[in-house]
């Protein structure tokens, strides 16, 4: 039986996992979001930013990294408008753009936040770090002057004051990311120079790596993962996707837990036989 | 989404979910169409978000020294030419150049800033901060010398257990990244279960008339 059980095939474990994951999405069970040490550091830096502080939002992942990501871009949007914070909403990868603007224009529609005025969708550019390079010192010129809508820069009136992605032209750098590039190159190029805080929502592959980033106080703060989305859509009070999800991961891991368990135990009681 | 996107992404996930049975032809199909997909999307968003504007708003009013780093760009396809592949050297090798300009001027602070946050007080406010702030120290130090091989560990036995609690601390932060791993995949899976339990099942329903 030891021995059937290792040789399980793996076919029975996905079984297992897709009810596992399915039943919460019908029935929540409502378990709770506890609040993290790092999603609780973001908001609590973010909040601190003054009203009228000029945020870039950078929209660095691709549609396999968007069930994560976008949950935590609607969050932190919706936390910068509530703030009345200036948002430029950006992407260093392709899909990243559609997928940002596609949020931005839901969220601004229900919090009556204008275009032009209280934020703006500056698209997609290629370049990476040379890209990020060339906006620190002429942002208009990077841009090809103008916006993610093929509309000239100067026909926005929030951009009139904002000539370089670097202090005091903005105030914030928020990354979300789910690789290269991404974060780590807004921090070369800008907010390691200059200052500025620089804060991140990371895929949760990518969590363990950056731990070391918040530490030295290179990251101000950052959303890890789906979980972290949940917990900031509890601390802004806007309810979202991510946390109708977190029964469904909760019950994911217990199910992961119980076949490595029982994998073990097979292992062993094999050895012993 | 309309109607006709969202069947099409819920085929196109079941086809690529078909995989986890068995290979088939199905998930054969969707995917290379899926890579096509993608390589044209990435083609046509760097022609619309760059290319055409830079054509437009910049080449055509006037900068033409632009046309240089351009035909450069384009001497990358006498790759495909026998005779004259050797062109496409130069293009690439001033990407080399800048990367490896970029990697010198730009990469050293973020890591010094590292280096830097580990020398630390061992004192903190509380007991607990205090033997963390220690045991950050000594594992990070071990982690350090475990690839440090100029001492020989058979000779020195500080070294051996330094190695081995080094080695230790290495695989541990690679079971969080493991764990941080499968909650990443667990949350992919999540977010395509929720489109296609919520999305497309309510679509199903409404155009049956529920």
């Amino acid at each position: 039986m030891w021995e059937k059980l290792q040789t399980l095939d793996r076919r029975v474990i996905y079984l297992f996992f897709v009810i596992a994951l399915m039943i919460p999405l019908f029935k929540p069970m409502g378990l709770p979001i506890p609040i993290g040490e790092e999603s609780q550091r973001f908001y609590d830096a973010f909040d601190k930013l003054a009203p009228g502080s000029v945020v870039l939002m950078s929209a660095d992942y691709s549609p396999g990294s968007s069930a994560e990501c976008n949950p935590q871009f609607e969050a932190v949007i919706k936390h910068a408008f509530r703030n009345n914070y200036k948002v430029m909403v950006f992407a260093l990868w392709e899909q990243g753009a559609m997928l940002a603007r596609d949020i931005a224009e839901q969220v601004s529609k229900s919090m009556n936040k204008t275009h032009g005025v209280d934020w703006i969708f500056l698209g997609y550019r290629p370049g990476g770090n040379i890209k990020i390079r060339e906006m620190s010192n002429d942002l208009w010129g990077a841009l090809l002057n103008i916006d993610g809508y093929d509309r000239p820069l100067n026909e926005s009136p929030m951009m009139a004051n904002i000539k370089k992605l670097y202090p005091p032209d903005i105030d914030a750098i928020v990354c979300f990311s789910s690789g290269s590039p991404g974060d780590g190159d807004y921090m070369a190029v800008v907010t390691d120079p200059s200052g500025i805080p620089l804060f991140t929502g990371q895929v949760a592959v990518q969590v363990p790596a950056r731990v070391p980033l918040i530490r030295s106080g290179q990251l101000a703060g950052m959303i890890p993962g789906m979980g972290g989305a949940a917990e900031y859509e509890n601390l802004t009070g806007f309810p979202g996707k991510a946390a109708g999800l977190m029964d469904a991961q909760s019950l994911a891991h217990i199910v992961i837990l119980g076949f490595i368990v029982l994998g073990n135990i097979a292992f062993l009681a094999a050895r012993k036989t | 989404m309309s109607s006709t996107q969202i069947w099409i992404a819920a085929l196109g996930t079941l086809a690529l979910f078909s995989f986890l049975y068995k290979e088939n032809p199905v998930y054969r199909a969707v995917e290379h169409a899926f890579i096509g997909l993608s390589a044209a999307h990435v083609v046509i968003m760097n022609i619309d978000n760059y290319i055409r504007p830079i054509w437009r708003d910049e080449i055509a009013k006037g900068s033409y020294s632009l046309v240089i780093p351009f035909l450069l760009g384009l001497l990358v396809y006498t790759r495909y030419s026998k005779g004259i592949s050797w062109v496409a050297r130069i293009p690439i090798s001033m990407t080399v150049g800048y990367g490896v300009g970029y990697v010198l001027s730009y990469e050293p602070l973020p890591f010094l800033r590292q280096v830097t946050d580990n020398f630390i007080k061992f004192s903190g406010k509380t007991t607990g901060a205090t033997i963390n702030n220690i045991l950050f120290f000594v594992l990070s130090m071990s982690a350090v010398l475990y690839f440090f091989f100029t001492i020989s560990r058979d000779k020195y036995l500080p070294m051996q257990w330094l190695g081995t609690l080094g080695r230790f601390t290495i695989v541990m932060a690679l079971g969080a990244s493991y764990g941080n791993t499968v909650q990443g995949r667990i949350s992919l899976l999540l977010g395509r279960l929720q489109f296609l339990l919520k999305d497309w099942l309510s679509d199903t329903l409404h155009i049956l008339k529920f």
